[in-house]
């Protein structure tokens, strides 16, 4: 892998205003980010395409490319496979909306869930569902040129590797493919190595994040999840593509760029140590 | 040392819906028959009333399913952490949409008759000026309380360590900066335990305002709204202290988040297996 491929992100930045993370990245000399969409910096029902429009601008005068947008979809109420009507349909709408902002802020790349379903709900209704939502929010990414990455987790209908593989067989949308979250394999129990052969050329991006029993999202090393095995496994596979820290929740919002340093010291201490290879 | 709470009686603990939100509203008030629980607090959170997606019509409609259930609803409280809510931040846009938020909340517990309104003041962002959002919260406070005030609904202040108002100093200020008959105060034990609050000096300086409590237990660093007597407060001694001052308002095992979804009845039931051990024996 190569200094490139990480992402930095504004996840654990929501404490602060946008322009605080976006000078941070500069200061830290990163040029490519995943955009975290969620208050206070850009929470989908709040912003018009104008206002992220001009998001765009301050990233462009920060040298900053957009590689990839995630709207909040946990803990806002957001799932297209539940079987509540009015919860899925603004589900959808979210996306949609979601999406256009992906394409102002000028990234190729949006990712979405399944979202959950109830314990009383039809599993197999629950997988239409999430089937006919992700259809319909790919057919609006195809006319923008835009790419959909499906992510899976434990508690959703799309719930790990497999489910995406399936997913992706069953819609057979190029503008359709998969990633993969460390915490999702951990908390899924997933065989990090086998979740990759799974994808294969469908894998479009990684969340990087460690994980304890009781703590998820947490900053590599923080935990015990082998992320040196994963990134070897990448390497391995030949894995090109970005990888980002997802340090999800409030966890590091009030030191969040000590958090984001000891990312990129991580990172770089694995480049250091795979150089020769 | 005050221990247990000989005079709580059993009627006094609310049921509440926080962590059945991987159920079905109709789920829960199974759930809450079963466990012979008829007073509940609402939490108005998806899937059960995400204010968002819920007309007053749909509203009336969920009344009559608690009706039918032969509960009552003694507290309503919207959603405020997890979504993006604050009338205390500078972003207008955020900050507005906050308090048309409240405003639905309002107009919803209105519908369902409630007495009670809960509201949290939310925080502003790193850098932001703290008498600003002092500020900001207080115009919030203010315009929502004028509306309750005619509705006949009391809105409860609860003081959270991540926001503005962030103790029970802080609360008491507040109460007194708006001074409405409609605005008054609850107590959250997670919230006494990681500000560093003294239970009993917050129940002291709240007085005749300490309308409400939400009984949960915790653990530092990070494990908030858990199960009573799983966690490191000394509920017991809180019992006793409320007991000490004669306290009649209700008491929430507030589950919040999503450590019990999965076993949300059981997460009920032991809570009210510990909070009944703490009642003056024979109610219920």
């Amino acid at each position: 892998m190569r200094k490139e491929q990480l992402l930095g992100s504004n996840y654990h930045y929501t404490k602060h205003p946008l322009s605080y993370f976006i000078d941070s990245m500069k200061r830290m000399g990163i040029g490519h980010i995943e955009f975290y969409g969620a208050s206070p910096h850009m929470y989908v029902d709040d912003y018009t395409i104008g206002q992220a429009r001009s998001v765009k601008r301050m990233l462009d005068a920060a040298g900053i490319q957009v590689e990839c947008f995630t709207s909040e979809q946990c803990a806002y109420p957001i799932s297209c496979s539940i079987s509540e009507p009015v919860m899925r349909e603004r589900s959808l709408k979210y996306y949609e909306k979601a999406l256009e902002l992906s394409y102002a802020v000028g990234s190729p790349i949006m990712q979405m869930m399944a979202g959950l379903s109830l314990i009383e709900d039809d599993k197999k209704e629950a997988w239409k569902w999430a089937a006919e939502g992700i259809y319909r929010v790919c057919k609006k990414a195809e006319t923008l040129g835009m790419t959909i990455i499906l992510e899976a987790d434990p508690v959703c209908t799309v719930a790990n590797a497999f489910d995406i593989r399936r997913m992706l067989d069953e819609l057979q949308m190029p503008v359709l493919k998969g990633m993969l979250d460390f915490n999702q394999i951990y908390n899924g129990k997933e065989d990090f190595e086998e979740a990759v052969d799974v994808l294969k050329e469908d894998l479009y991006h990684v969340h990087m994040n460690d994980a304890a029993p009781d703590a998820f999202c947490l900053i590599p090393g923080h935990g015990e999840i082998p992320l040196m095995k994963y990134f070897e496994i990448l390497d391995k596979k030949g894995y090109s593509r970005f990888v980002s820290p997802e340090l999800w929740g409030t966890r590091y919002a009030m030191a969040a760029d000590e958090a984001m340093e000891e990312i990129i010291e991580y990172f770089g201490n694995y480049l250091k140590e795979h150089k020769a290879e | 040392m005050l221990l247990g709470g000989a005079n709580l009686v059993k009627e006094q603990f609310l049921g509440g819906n926080y962590q059945y939100t991987k159920h079905c509203f109709s789920y829960f008030l199974e759930s809450m028959k079963r466990l012979g629980i008829s007073h509940i607090e609402l939490y108005g959170a998806a899937p059960h009333l995400y204010l968002y997606d819920y007309t007053i019509g749909r509203v009336y409609e969920l009344k009559r399913q608690i009706q039918d259930a032969g509960m009552t609803v003694e507290c309503f409280t919207p959603e405020q952490c997890n979504y993006p809510i604050s009338m205390a931040i500078e972003d207008e846009v955020v900050r507005e949409r906050s308090l048309q938020y409240y405003e639905k909340a309002l107009a919803a517990a209105a519908v369902l008759e409630v007495p009670y309104m809960q509201m949290i003041s939310g925080g502003g962002l790193i850098g932001s000026k703290e008498e600003e959002n002092w500020k900001r919260a207080a115009d919030g406070f203010y315009r929502i309380v004028k509306q309750a005030e005619k509705l006949g609904i009391t809105i409860l202040l609860e003081a959270d360590f991540t926001c503005t108002v962030k103790n029970t100093a802080d609360a008491c200020r507040m109460l007194k900066e708006i001074n409405s008959p409609a605005f008054s105060g609850l107590l959250d034990t997670n919230t006494i335990y990681f500000s560093g609050d003294d239970f009993e000096e917050s129940v002291k300086a709240l007085g005749e305002d300490l309308r409400h409590v939400h009984f949960i237990d915790g653990k530092k660093p990070d494990a908030y709204c858990t199960i009573p007597g799983t966690g490191t407060i000394p509920l017991k001694e809180y019992a006793g202290i409320l007991d000490k001052y004669g306290y009649k308002g209700r008491l929430t095992p507030e589950l919040w988040g999503w450590q019990y979804v999965d076993m949300a009845e059981e997460a009920m039931k032991d809570s009210f297996q510990f909070v009944w051990s703490l009642c003056k024996e024979g109610t219920v």
